[in-house]
């Protein structure tokens, strides 16, 4: 899967934070209706990982939508998107933590 | 003259007893008797004294027994509990079993943060776990009074208490509890366990246990979150676009109430504020009819039913004058 790779995380309907790596290594963040700011640049390696962790969202199970909404975290690459609202499927947990280690520079 | 009023007499007995009615008389407990006379004209059988004694010796019986239930689920679909009722105490004990899963904080959600602002330490960790329990345990307890409303059992009562435990065994939910920065905020839910399922998760934020402002009031969402582990839905308004529709706990309220759940945003505990409201003990009266596999329980306390005595049917006591005699009745003078 590509970049740029999206983020969402909305509670209640209402943007609570955004964020976005584009192709040339830009991790640009928002909170709530905010625009977005870039706060790091990835690695050409870093960026290669990344992808790599991508999973194929089509291929994901989707979640069903429960009866009362309260989280939602949407996962947008290759314009096909994922929405999480209680069980994270493994694949999103390790993209996270991923996205988590390049942000953090570890 | 006498045979007047012995006719008149008579009519006035007969017509009494064409309407059911107890002839007046200054002796009698006319309240009590037309109430008890009421009572048998719908159950013949309960409402006499022989009633009341079997009535007294079932509630005997009742009141020995601890009523226990695990694992609860209240029929709105939401909410896992153990419930206690014990009577002599008069009280109902709703347990929630709780795992605490303390996680770090996300970089990609908090790119500005320090390391140590998004990972927990032990103390902090051992302190809000023990802090939750106190909030929620005592924001939701002693809120909530039901009433038997069987007769002969109106002194019955339940006060609702509720106790959120450590259980990391068997627990009823897994609350995930994230680190983020300080005066910072992230969205809570609360998962409701499948019928399948032996728990429901939580995801819920170390600033949860401090106010935050929301549209329509202030709200510590650990409050909030409590009262859906305890099997209430949202209360303020659905997402836009979506279908109306109605709070899971809108039926439990319409039956014990008449009136359905406003879904809006105002200061009640399951929209934007901290106000718990009768309707929202619905779940707990529901869990204490199951456990006790009586339907007669009430909000609304009944006043007692009167204690039938022979009395009631018996024939009337004499007077002690007769005002029919011949001679005009004695009358003391000082």
């Amino acid at each position: 899967m590509g970049l740029p790779l999206d983020y969402e995380r909305r509670v209640d309907d209402e943007p609570e934070v955004r964020w976005r790596v584009t192709a040339d290594g830009a991790f640009l963040h928002a909170r709530g209706e905010g625009e977005l700011v870039e706060k790091r640049r990835f690695s050409a390696a870093g960026l290669d990982a990344l992808r790599a962790a991508i999973p194929d969202f089509a291929a994901l199970a989707p979640a069903p939508e429960p009866d009362d909404v309260t989280l939602e975290e949407r996962w947008s690459a290759d314009g096909r998107t994922y929405v999480v609202y209680a069980d994270e499927p493994p694949a999103l947990t390790a993209l996270r933590a991923e996205v988590d280690r390049l942000v953090a520079n570890r | 003259m006498r045979s007047e009023r012995e006719q008149r007499r008579q009519d006035e007995q007969q017509a009494a007893q064409r309407v059911g009615a107890t002839p007046a008389h200054p002796f009698s407990g006319l309240g009590n008797a037309a109430v008890a006379r009421a009572m048998l004209a719908r159950n013949p059988a309960t409402f006499t004294p022989q009633g009341y004694e079997e009535a007294m010796a079932k509630k005997a019986e009742f009141m020995d027994i601890l009523y226990r239930r695990r694992d609860y689920r209240p029929s709105t679909g939401r909410g896992n509990f153990d419930v206690t009722y014990d009577a002599k105490g008069g009280r109902l004990v709703v347990t929630v079993r709780c795992h605490f899963n303390f996680l770090g904080g996300s970089e990609s959600d908090y790119p500005d943060a320090d390391p140590e602002e998004l990972a927990w330490d032990p103390k902090a960790s051992a302190e809000w776990k023990t802090k939750f329990m106190e909030l929620v345990s005592a924001k939701w307890s002693n809120t909530f009074t039901f009433h038997c409303t069987k007769p002969w059992w109106e002194d019955l009562k339940a006060n609702v208490q509720i106790r959120f435990v450590e259980d990391s065994k068997d627990p009823h939910y897994d609350l995930n509890i994230t680190k983020i920065p300080e005066d910072e905020e992230r969205g809570s839910s609360v998962t409701a366990p499948k019928w399948w399922q032996d728990k429901g998760k939580t995801k819920f934020d170390s600033e949860d246990l401090r106010p935050h402002d929301k549209a329509a009031g202030t709200q510590r969402p650990a409050v909030h979150e409590a009262g859906h582990m305890l099997g209430l839905a949202d209360e303020y308004p659905i997402k836009k676009g979506k279908k109306a529709k109605t709070a899971a706990h809108d039926l439990l309220v319409r039956t014990e109430f008449g009136h359905g759940v406003a879904r809006k945003r105002d200061g009640r505990v399951m929209s934007n504020g901290e106000d718990i409201e009768p309707e929202h003990g619905v779940t707990f009266i529901e869990a204490l009819r199951v456990v006790t596999m009586m339907k007669e329980w009430s909000f609304d306390a009944k006043p007692p039913t009167p204690v039938p005595t022979e009395l009631i049917d018996g024939p009337l006591p004499k007077p002690k004058q007769d005002p029919l005699a011949p001679e005009g009745p004695e009358v003391a003078f000082a």
